[in-house]
């Protein structure tokens, strides 16, 4: 079975790579977003921090009773508010980690909508899916808002064209 | 991750196996969900085509998956030159891929902790490439999404409904 330790290597090395981005989204365009139906760059920022915060709800708990009619969305003030958001949501996570057993990793765990249940499977499988996968894919549509901003991307799982230096590379 | 075992390395493939199934079948839609008169699109001159970010997803995403069954990483392209649409690549893409999945659940346990250079770069057990992959093929597929919006085209559901998927189903609840 996947170990606590293991978990834990894997999300706080994608929650390091994912700040990096998060770090340089210029200040003054929380409201910029590349098209009428897209985030914004604030609301993308935000959904990212809250991919990250599932973390804490996963490992935190055996479920996790969502009430859309009380949900308010994280909404930063500032970049410097997202950046301290997300690494008090980055520490939550692993501490929330750090205290699991492995055995617990491996337990169901529930999503639940207004106390009925929605989904439900092991604490790994959830963490990959709603926090893992769900930030790196986000991360990657923030990447291009950075692209569109000429904004130096930098990289994630390989060079940029801004930072080619970067130790991983992969061709087509 | 040097002292896996096989028994830890078969398990981590089995877990593997669901979200490579589950991921690859998004894949596909958003890399069919480019128009054919879009492919050309790239949201700045630093910035790959959509067409070469939709090889580059399809042919990497098997890449990696080759890696644990070849015990070896190589850069050998894989991908036709003929495909050169996303209908074909997906095509080709989805094939692979499903062919590499079923060989990839039957691969001896003692072959799963291999280790495999990178480039010179690292060295990891080969089953350690799944997680590699799959990470890689969701940043890249998430960098293509936000093309589809930028371009003007549909977006599919990824981790949840899309405006344009709530937009269709809200068009049938009203029809």
């Amino acid at each position: 079975m996947i170990t606590t330790e293991e978990l834990l290597a894997e999300f706080s090395h994608e929650a390091a790579v994912t700040r990096r981005p998060l770090a340089r989204i210029p200040a003054d365009r929380l409201e910029w977003r590349p098209h009428r139906k897209s985030f914004t760059l604030g609301e993308l920022g935000s959904h990212i921090v809250e991919c990250v915060g599932w973390a804490r709800a996963i490992f935190g708990a055996d479920e996790f009773d969502f009430d859309p009619r009380s949900y308010r969305p994280y909404r930063p003030a500032s970049v410097a508010d997202l950046l301290t958001e997300f690494d008090r949501e980055a520490e939550a996570g692993e501490d929330a980690l750090r205290r699991a057993t492995t055995t617990a990793a491996n337990e169901s765990w529930r999503l639940k909508v207004l106390g009925r249940v929605r989904l439900e499977r092991s604490r790994a499988d959830a963490l990959r899916d709603f926090t893992l996968s769900h930030q790196i894919h986000h991360r990657g549509q923030l990447t291009v808002y950075l692209r569109l901003l000429d904004v130096p991307v930098p990289g994630s799982y390989g060079p940029t064209a801004d930072e080619p230096s970067d130790h991983r590379s992969e061709d087509s | 991750m040097s002292d896996m075992t096989a028994e830890q390395a078969a398990w981590m493939r089995d877990f593997y196996l669901r979200p490579l199934k589950l991921e690859s079948a998004t894949t596909l839609k958003v890399i069919t969900a480019v128009p054919v008169t879009a492919a050309d699109y790239r949201p700045d001159a630093a910035s790959r085509t959509a067409l070469d970010l939709l090889r580059h997803i399809a042919a990497t995403d098997n890449r990696f998956v080759e890696t644990v069954l070849n015990g070896g990483f190589s850069t050998d392209s894989i991908i036709p030159e003929s495909a050169q649409t996303p209908a074909q690549v997906g095509e080709w893409y989805a094939e692979r891929h499903a062919a590499n999945r079923e060989r990839l659940a039957a691969v001896p346990p003692a072959d799963l902790i291999k280790p495999v250079d990178f480039r010179g770069m690292f060295t990891w057990p080969a089953v350690m490439f799944l997680q590699l992959g799959l990470h890689h093929t969701i940043h890249h597929r998430g960098q293509l999404s936000a093309y589809l919006r930028a371009m003007g085209a549909k977006v599919p559901s990824i981790y949840g409904e899309s405006y344009d998927a709530a937009q269709a189903r809200r068009a049938a609840q009203t029809a």
